[in-house]
């Protein structure tokens, strides 16, 4: 019988743990708390453009468009109305609805042809600026035997003539007379290709197009089911009009809401599903199955710290944290496993004495895990520093419930079943044999297999893949003229006039890389500030210029007085006694854009960007000078991760080194060095069976080997102290290892891969180090442990 | 019903069930022609220009593949009209589309089925009138939408036996594009090479 104070104390204390961390838990709305938003799992960094612009894309215009494609149903009724019309009705009723900011039909020209109106007004200020550029770079790179407005005259005659036979001159030759100097149809030419067919006829296959804009972020709640309900409602409206009407449209808000929905039941399910298979290998191998019971509240305790900790520190905490922080029970139940399958020294041993037996290996175990996993405190990636403190304060928490659980029971051990504690006999040549070549078939494995490893990392593989809805969305993207051969990119800049300069540097650079290639972005409607700045002397260097143009058309074969309405706009743009500031410009351009086109330009305080859609597939990304990515750079962050692989692996190698140190100071050199071999090699055996088996490996992996180096480590230590006893290595180890193998390998079967990644790391490396951990002695044929009968 | 023309032939209005017999076979051997490879010669008459701006390249007309016109001089690009709509190919190869149905194809796109000679197709979009003298005929198409009406004007075809000689747009006021068709090899079978580089 324990000391009925120390029961007390022990409950007492629990008690008032447990109470405390579940009212902080219940008063601390997680709901709200929890993020299932993939942006909530990489840092916000002013320097970084790719996720800067990942966060505002997601957060405007971009992540808020909504593509529908409707279409009369084939057993319409004779008379019922065309797709088309349907198109206006749905984006009419849509547009009445308080979640959708914006519908519109594609086959409307009437916002395209606002756009077109007022660049077209415009373009004295907007275009001007740039041609002249262009213009005075030729003629500063040519003789200069002749004044430059009477190069420029001459130089805008011949252009206007060639351009007359070619095939666009029918189409514009009703804005010639305003625009001899060709300022608009050269933008349209430029622009061309900017939006797919689709976007241009509002027409795809059968389909009839609607472009919407939801009210709200689709990352948001607000932008998910209210979303949702208004394309039904929208629709109802249209199958009010023709029953048999079809209905395909995506969205970020789809694969949004499919992703929480997934990953939800993806945090049951595996909370649940690693519960129980650690409670399954206790149950195994122990003697009295109903006492394994006992096991749970270590584990409940474990986590419930961790949860509260996590979510104290944190005001968001994503939710992948819980779903990596399910191995908890894996990992929280070895203190179990230690205190309560322990053997006592003599049958009236006092819970107290045994504990104190342990407390050295426990708390070295303990410890040095937590310091390393201190160490991901500092890593940049916000889920990284929270999966640190979620494993640290689960450890802490596990290791406190389980000292004061088993003080309060009457018997705190438990037997285990004979099989789990078998050993081959060492003396065996056999035995000896086969362990020599499994450890040296795992050093082969481990030596040969990391030198083929590859690495790679997709922000897209911390979110369960939705193969329906991306065939969907490529269907109806389809159906929008977007086949995905072309480049999209975006240029940022502090402000939209530092993003048009930056533009001006990627088109440049663009027009090298990819010669042929034709780049189109709104952008290309707005001269650089530098370019506005300059125009009023510019202007006023071409005082000459409107009589000489107009002796230059005489000589080409024009009739001069039919470009009275360009001499009229010239000389009114050249009158005007101040030039609006450069922002004031912008704004009214902006002001103009509606629909499709507005989503690719994004001007905001401190952010601004541009979108260019360029006509060539996949190849070099431009340099960082230029300020702009590609979406595919955007969609994987493979390169920002490339930074935080790195930066996890010097945190990760600094934490081993601790841990490394921690157990030398207390093993000491010798002692220590065996100790630390057994999950450097189960480490290193994993990488290599990776490596050989050609697995790529992403950061998880990297964190998925840190985690099972620091939990193959106590394995190790708990083996070196029964060797010092001379005792035989305790049960515990086995169903330790069992139990993380089990619990990890459940995250090995989740639909998220970089989870899964995790998983199957951790369970390799755990197996290995058992393996080691028992092969060892028999390979070397020591028989230092005192066995049973010996 | 008919009305006199200015120069003294008779032009009838052209519908389903009235063209009679004379414009009922001429329709239908201008529509069996199949397909063909024409000179021709393009005259775009603008009205801020004193002269016209001429284009001269090769027709290439098939009833399944529709019409390209390979422009030659001054600039070499290719020009294909078909039912998806229209191509431009320049002459470093790129090439624009323009979809069939959007405003831009414009009245290019509406030479597909009068090349073909597609009347009943012709009948809903075009009010047709025809005359005919002696060999010679021409057929006028203007549209029935009043916008299309305005934009492009109405569209000429001229002829002499079962030989299509002449096409004109004609916009009241502004621009009028005459395009003269040459020597004109009928059945011709395009090459692979041909198909791949003017057709789609």
């Amino acid at each position: 019988m324990e000391p009925a104070r120390q029961k007390w104390a022990a409950r007492a204390l629990l008690a008032v743990a447990v109470a405390t961390m579940v009212a902080w838990l219940m008063g601390a709305n997680l709901k709200s708390r929890i993020s299932t938003n993939v942006l909530d799992l990489i840092p916000s960094e002013p320097g970084l453009q790719e996720l800067n612009m990942v966060r505002s894309l997601a957060d405007q215009d971009e992540a808020r468009i909504i593509l529908l494609a409707v279409r009369a149903g084939t057993a319409s009724a004779p008379g019922a109305p065309a797709s088309d019309i349907l198109a206006t009705d749905l984006a009419r009723a849509l547009a009445s609805e308080p979640a959708i900011a914006q519908a519109i039909p594609l086959a409307d020209h009437i916002p395209r042809d606002a756009i077109a109106r007022a660049i077209f007004l415009r373009r004295l200020s907007l275009l001007l600026p740039g041609w002249l550029d262009t213009m005075k770079r030729q003629y500063d790179s040519g003789s200069k035997s002749v004044p430059w407005p009477a190069w420029l005259a001459e130089k805008a005659a011949q252009d206007l003539e060639a351009f007359l036979a070619k095939p666009e001159a029918i189409a514009a030759q009703d804005v010639v007379t305003s625009d001899p100097l060709l300022l608009v149809p050269r933008l349209a030419n430029r622009m061309e290709g900017i939006s797919g067919p689709g976007f241009e006829s509002g027409q795809g296959a059968n389909y009839s197009l609607v472009w919407a804009l939801s009210r709200e972020s689709p990352l948001s709640e607000g932008g998910q089911e209210p979303v949702f309900a208004a394309v039904n409602d929208a629709m109802s409206k249209v199958r009010a009009i023709d029953a048999g009407a079809e209905l395909r449209w995506t969205g970020v808000a789809r694969f949004a809401a499919a992703s929480r929905a997934r990953i939800e039941r993806e945090v049951r399910l595996l909370n649940i599903l690693s519960l129980c298979l650690v409670v399954g290998v206790a149950a195994a191998c122990v003697r009295k199955i109903h006492r394994a019971i006992h096991l749970v509240p270590v584990v409940l305790g474990g986590l419930l710290g961790a949860w509260t900790v996590t979510a104290a520190a944190w005001h968001r905490v994503h939710v992948l944290v819980f779903v990596i922080g399910s191995l908890l029970a894996g990992v929280a139940v070895d203190y179990g496993f230690y205190l309560f399958l322990q053997p006592k020294l003599r049958p009236s041993e006092p819970y107290a004495e045994r504990a104190r037996r342990l407390v050295r290996p426990l708390l070295a175990s303990a410890l040095t895990t937590v310091i390393g996993f201190s160490f991901l405190l500092w890593s940049e990636l916000p889920l990284i520093r929270q999966l640190g403190v979620f494993v640290s304060a689960g450890l802490i928490f596990a290791l406190l419930t389980a000292l004061l659980w088993f003080a309060q029971i009457d018997d705190s051990h438990l037997d285990t079943r004979s099989f789990i504690r078998w050993r081959p006999n060492p003396a065996g040549r056999g035995v000896r044999l086969a362990s020599r070549l499994a450890l040296f078939a795992g050093a082969v494995v481990a030596l040969a297999g990391p030198w083929r490893l590859h690495w790679r990392d997709d922000i897209r593989e911390l979110e369960i893949p939705t193969p329906d809805i991306t065939a969907n969305d490529s269907a109806v993207r389809s159906l929008f003229g977007d086949d995905g051969a072309k480049t999209v990119y975006l240029t940022q800049g502090a402000s939209l006039a530092d993003a048009r300069d930056n533009l001006e540097s990627f088109l440049k650079w663009h027009a090298v890389a990819y010669p042929g290639s034709k780049a189109a972005a709104v952008g290309m409607a707005l001269p650089t500030k530098e370019q506005w700045a300059r125009l009023p002397s510019e202007r006023a260097a071409l005082a000459d210029f409107p009589g000489q143009f107009r002796l230059a058309l005489e000589r080409h074969g024009f009739q001069v007085e039919s470009f009275a309405p360009f001499f009229r706009a010239w000389k009114d743009a050249a009158a005007s006694p101040t030039q609006p500031p450069y922002e004031a410009m912008v704004r009214e351009l902006e002001r103009s854009l509606r629909g499709p086109l507005s989503s690719l330009v994004h001007d905001a305080p401190g952010t601004a960007w541009f979108v260019t859609i360029a006509e060539q597939g996949p190849g070099p990304d431009p340099p960082a000078s230029t300020n702009t990515v590609t979406d595919s750079q955007l969609q994987n962050l493979n390169r920002l991760f490339l930074k935080y692989r790195i930066s996890a692996l010097r945190l990760s190698c600094v934490g081993l080194a601790f841990v490394g140190a921690s157990v030398f100071v207390l093993y000491g050199i010798r002692r220590g060095a065996r100790i630390f071999a057994i999950p450097s090699g189960a480490c290193l055996f994993a990488f290599g069976l990776f490596g050989l088996l050609g697995i790529t490996l992403n950061l998880f992996n990297l964190l998925g080997a840190f985690l099972g180096v620091c939990l193959s480590h106590n394995y190790a230590i708990f083996t070196a102290e029964s060797l010092r006893r001379h005792e035989e290595p305790p049960p515990s180890i086995r169903m330790s290892s069992l139990a993380a193998a089990s619990s990890f390998g459940v995250l090995s079967l989740s639909r998220i891969p970089v989870v899964s990644a995790l998983g199957s790391t951790v369970a390799v490396i755990v197996i290995a180090a058992l393996a080691i951990t028992e092969l060892t002695p028999l390979a070397s044929g020591e028989n230092t442990v005192q066995r049973p009968g010996q | 019903m008919g009305w006199a023309h200015p120069l003294g032939a008779e032009t009838v209005v052209i519908g389903p069930g009235t063209p009679g017999p004379k414009w009922e076979s001429l329709i239908g051997a201008l529509a069996r022609k199949g397909p063909i490879r024409a000179a021709f010669t393009e005259r775009r008459h603008f009205a801020f220009r004193r002269e016209a701006t001429v284009l001269t390249g090769v027709l290439r007309f098939s009833p399944r593949l529709g019409l390209s016109l390979q422009y030659m001089r001054p600039e070499e690009s290719i020009l294909i009209a078909d039912s998806r709509g229209l191509e431009i190919r320049d002459s470093t190869g790129r090439s624009r589309d323009i979809p069939a149905g959007s405003g831009a194809a414009g009245v290019i796109e509406a030479i597909l089925p009068i090349m073909q000679f597609d009347m009943p197709a012709l009948y809903r979009a075009f009010i047709v009138h025809g005359e005919m003298t002696g060999e010679g005929w021409s057929l006028e198409f203007t549209p029935k939408d009043a916008d299309l009406s305005e934009a492009f004007g109405s569209i000429v075809v001229s002829g002499s036996s079962t030989d299509v000689k002449r096409l004109e747009f004609k916009r009241a006021g502004s621009m009028h594009v005459e395009i003269d068709v040459g020597e004109t090899q009928t059945g011709v079978s395009f090459s692979q090479d041909e198909l791949k580089k003017y057709f789609r």
